[in-house]
């Protein structure tokens, strides 16, 4: 079995593209068979917003892809088409290829995470994959929950302040690295699809609500009135969880989360949910009161790029031209704040990216 | 059978959701159940109302900017987050989608500007969207259809008459070498011998100049000029298969009685040419004029081959013209000048084999505006006009001569001589009055208060004369324009609107850039001409613009005029010498007998 990888830009031109190019190349180098898809579309020569061009993706001979039918026309790879499955996509239906002439691509993959599911299993099971890389974003994470980590590309494109850029990507590395819970208790959640209070009294039934989200004031004052009269231990969330609804909730019950667990699906529909600082400070209220936030599955970060470069809108111009904040600065606050590699890809190359992956294979 | 669907209109906006509301109503009279909520929701809300009332579909509308994608993309995830992505479909409509941006943002389907709300129903239905089928369909029209060239104003049809049988006499014992070479060119084309052809090539290069000569004779090109090559041409026939295997061509039509609108090309190159040609008939235009080079005025004889050339106009040969026209779309209308120069019945022959739509003769403005000797020009065109009526070619009678500072009453004295020399030998002339701010306006002030009443004047005046059809050129607007391209798009659409509203059969346009480019034309400013044309058209639709009572009054003013200048014509003996002497526009008019070809015509030997 293989190890799947979701690469994450935080914003357009966060060096993701390059960071997923560079791993690729190291991968070719050790002669391990890899596949790509992305969650929608991206590769794209001209960036769609700012006009500035973006580098694409070369992918060499038995490279395994899946992307929309329409982008196997651009670029200048030439392919096998393995399978045409029945994702639709605006750039038409999701194709499983093998490369038979190296060049460059453009994927546009499936863009839910029951499809990546599909094809992820199409890769590992049928195609011998090893390595698949799922190019992304920050703005789609949601199908990310389908691959065993990821690979955060950031930099001045999200924030030119530095700081800031460092405080967002530790409140997504410790959102992201939440506890995980007991197998035991995994059986119990794992086909709950609506939110689930669970009474301290085992011989109490499950209080389950109409919603699976927890998303705005009704389901909160819901969740509070149950929380008034019934013991509860366990608060599951099975779907997404936004940041008003959080702050409300934890408002609402405060002191009461002694000895509560709060349990959610997975980081990614805490992340989502909202500003990431924003949600570590509503999950850290959570502990200060003494209750506890776990997920059924955690998604690890593995490693973190740096990109100091960020298109820079010029008035007088009228037009985007490139701009770059102090690279070493970037590196050194983030890797004194966060656990994993920090890494320049430009300068450093990705053999140390791919050493984090290879020692998950 | 068609499920009837659920669908949650969602505007992610604050303040616009008028084509969410414009699809209700389509998916309502289809049948289908919709919910439209407010404006100014959050994400949030908005998922929460899906999750409420249990939608099948949603179509969400944004208008995109920096920074709204990635609100588009958090949308789509927080529906996945929420767990209902896989049983909700989701559209994404607003002026800046594309389906690369919808499926970059994750949605099932990406609307953008020009979305019919049938094609968001059909997305609703899961079917598959096919335009309807007048719309994916361009006819072409025959915009001489309907008239039968009856004169009104007997006077001038009394006088006209008489004017062509001196025409038809002065020229009936006269030939040219233009004629001649017209005569082996036809034979050429119509020979199935190799060794024929060869014999008929050197014939042919007897009767040219030296440079057309020496071209025949050793290969040896004029400067500037060269053949394209083969991998040049193998390109030009592949860019040709892909643009027409997805093109979809704009209407600029409104209303029924909107012109035509022609474009005109002459870039020098083939290859360029087609692709204006092909980007124009894109956004829409109905017609395509090909300018020849001016040296090819001056030139007697045609080269052979795909030629292309560093000057204006673009060469005239079989090839050329064989590849531009199968270039073009089945609808296009396509015109090759013949209005002056010394190749006139030549012309005419290889527009007519090839087949060309239209072309375009006239005399007066060819020999007083376009540097060709008025005898020599008199003798080729009758030919020419023949070989126009047997190729069934409607041809325009320009009179450019306008803007050399000639009146409007003596170049429509002279358009409305060839148009009844066309009549008489069978053809059908098509008047071409200008729609522009001429030197005579300048001078007299017509145009000092407006540019509605002049023009019209002049279309009030040609319908008094004769029922023919009227094309107004050449291109309209000439002299109203400036270097900024958005003043010049807008006078060429409010002139072609004004053209509409008078009625007439067709117009050419030039391009936001054409009058001051300094050089080749672009063609994103063809296309903010053809887009304010359309955008005029949609505009006034059936209402018109009403001219101030001077219209009616220079209208007879200029009748008058034309009355008086073909009596003078007539009294003079003969059309050649009227020209010569500027009877139908003088030196001190601004307009100048030309020299190509003087002393050049031959009496005809049997």
């Amino acid at each position: 079995m293989g190890i799947a990888i979701g690469i994450a830009g935080t914003a357009k031109n966060t060096g993701k593209t390059t960071t997923t190019s560079a791993i690729f190349n190291e991968l070719y180098k050790h002669k391990i068979q890899v596949a790509l898809t992305s969650i929608g579309y991206d590769g794209e020569e001209i960036d769609n917003i700012t006009g500035l061009p973006k580098p694409r993706l070369f992918v060499k001979k038995n490279t395994i892809l899946a992307t929309a039918k329409k982008c196997l026309e651009a670029g200048n790879a030439d392919y096998d088409i393995l399978e045409t499955t029945d994702i639709s996509t605006p750039l038409g239906k999701v194709c499983i290829v093998k490369v038979i002439k190296e060049g460059l691509a453009v994927v546009a993959g499936p863009n839910k995470g029951s499809q990546l599911n599909y094809i992820k299993s199409r890769m590992f099971n049928d195609l011998n994959c090893k390595v698949i890389l799922v190019d992304g974003a920050l703005n789609r994470l949601a199908p990310m929950i389908e691959t065993d980590g990821i690979i955060l590309a950031t930099g001045a494109s999200r924030n030119t302040d530095i700081d800031v850029l460092v405080e967002e990507t530790k409140a997504l590395y410790e959102l992201l690295n939440l506890p995980t819970i007991s197998k035991d208790d995994l059986q119990f959640l794992s086909d709950i699809k609506k939110i689930a209070l669970v009474p301290k009294d085992s011989n109490a039934k499950t209080v389950f609500l109409k919603y699976g989200s927890l998303i705005d004031n009704e389901i909160v004052n819901e969740i509070a009135d149950i929380i008034k009269e019934i013991d509860i231990k366990v608060i599951f969330i099975p779907a997404l969880i936004s940041e008003f609804a959080l702050k409300t909730l934890n408002d609402s019950i405060g002191n009461s989360w002694a000895n509560k667990d709060l349990i959610i699906s997975d980081p990614i529909k805490l992340i989502i949910g909202g500003n990431p600082e924003t949600m570590l400070k509503e999950v850290n209220r959570i502990k200060c009161n003494d209750g506890n936030i776990k997920a059924l599955k955690n998604i690890p970060l593995l490693a973190i790029t740096v990109n100091p470069f960020y298109p820079k809108y010029r008035f007088d111009k009228s037009s985007y031209e490139p701009g770059y904040i102090n690279k070493e600065n970037l590196l050194n606050k983030m890797r004194t704040s966060i656990e994993v590699p920090v890494i320049d890809i430009k300068q450093e190359g990705p053999s140390r990216l791919l050493e984090s992956i290879l020692s998950r294979i | 059978m068609i499920d009837k669907k659920k669908v949650l209109l969602a505007p992610l906006d604050p303040v616009h959701d008028i084509g969410l509301k414009m699809i209700k109503r389509g998916l309502e009279n289809k049948g289908h159940e919709t919910i439209l909520i407010p404006p100014d929701y959050s994400p949030e809300e908005i998922i929460k109302s899906i999750i409420d009332n249990d939608v099948d579909i949603v179509l969400v509308s944004r208008t995109l900017g920096y920074g709204v994608a990635e609100v588009l993309g958090k949308f789509i995830d927080l529906a996945e987050a929420s767990g209902i992505r896989d049983k909700v479909k989701i559209g994404i409509g607003g002026m800046a989608v594309r389906p690369e941006l919808a499926a970059e943002l994750g949605f099932d389907a990406g609307f953008g500007p020009g979305t019919s709300v049938d094609e968001a129903v059909a997305f609703v239905e899961g079917r598959e969207y096919v335009p309807a089928e007048n719309r994916s369909k361009k006819n072409k029209k025959d915009i001489t259809e309907g008239y039968d060239y009856l004169f009104h104003n007997k006077k001038i049809e009394k006088l006209l008459d008489s004017i062509v049988d001196g025409i038809l006499d002065y020229v009936s014992d006269k030939t040219t070498t233009a004629i001649q070479r017209a005569q082996i060119r036809r034979q050429i084309l119509e020979s199935n011998s190799e060794s024929e052809k060869q014999k008929l090539r050197r014939d042919y290069s007897k009767l040219c100049d030296d440079v057309i000569k020496s071209f025949y004779e050793s290969g040896k090109y004029r400067e500037k000029t060269r053949p394209m090559t083969n991998d040049e041409v193998d390109a030009l026939n592949q860019y040709v298969d892909a643009v027409n295997s997805r093109m979809n061509p704009l209407y600029l039509q409104h209303v029924d009685k909107n012109p035509v609108v022609f474009i005109q090309y002459g870039t020098g190159c083939p290859f360029m040419d087609i692709a204006h040609i092909k980007s124009c008939e894109a956004w829409g235009a109905d017609g395509a004029v090909h300018f020849d080079p001016s040296w090819g005025a001056r030139t007697e004889g045609f080269l052979e081959g795909y030629i292309t050339h560093e000057e204006d106009g673009s060469v005239i040969t079989y090839e050329n013209l064989k590849s531009i026209k199968k270039s073009l779309l089945p609808n296009t209308l396509w015109q090759v000048r013949a209005h002056r120069g010394l190749n006139t019945p030549e012309t005419v022959l290889l527009a007519g084999k090839i087949g060309a739509d239209l072309t375009k003769i006239n005399i007066a403005y060819g020999s007083l505006g376009g540097g060709t000797d008025p005898e020599r020009l008199t003798v080729d065109a009758v030919e020419a006009i023949k070989y126009a009526a047997e190729f069934n070619m409607p041809f325009d009678v320009v009179t450019n001569e306008e803007l050399c500072g000639v009146p409007a009453y003596k170049a429509f004295a002279g358009m409305l001589i060839v148009s009844k020399l066309g009549l008489r030998l069978g053809a059908k002339p098509i008047l071409q009055p200008l729609f522009c701010y001429s030197p005579e306006v300048m001078i007299s002030g017509q145009m000092e208060d407006n540019y509605v009443d002049f023009n019209a004047a002049k279309i009030y005046c040609l319908r008094n004369i004769v029922n023919a059809p009227i094309w107004c050129g050449a291109p309209i607007g000439f002299l109203t324009q400036t270097e900024d391209r958005v003043q010049s798009s807008l006078m060429t659409s409010l002139q072609a609107s004004l053209a509409s509203s008078l009625g007439v059969d067709g117009i050419s346009i030039a391009s936001s850039d054409e009058a001051f480019s300094g050089g080749p034309i672009t063609i994103p400013a063809r296309i903010d001409t053809l887009r304010a044309t359309q955008s005029s058209f949609r505009f006034f639709g059936q209402s018109n613009i009403v001219p101030t009572d001077n219209a009616h009054k220079w209208a007879k003013e200029i009748e008058e005029g034309i009355e008086a200048v073909l009596e003078l014509v007539l009294k003079n003996g003969n059309f050649v010498n009227a020209l010569y002497q500027g009877i139908l526009g003088s030196k001190e008019d601004g307009a100048y007998p030309g020299r190509a070809g003087r002393d050049s015509v031959m009496k005809k030997i049997y």
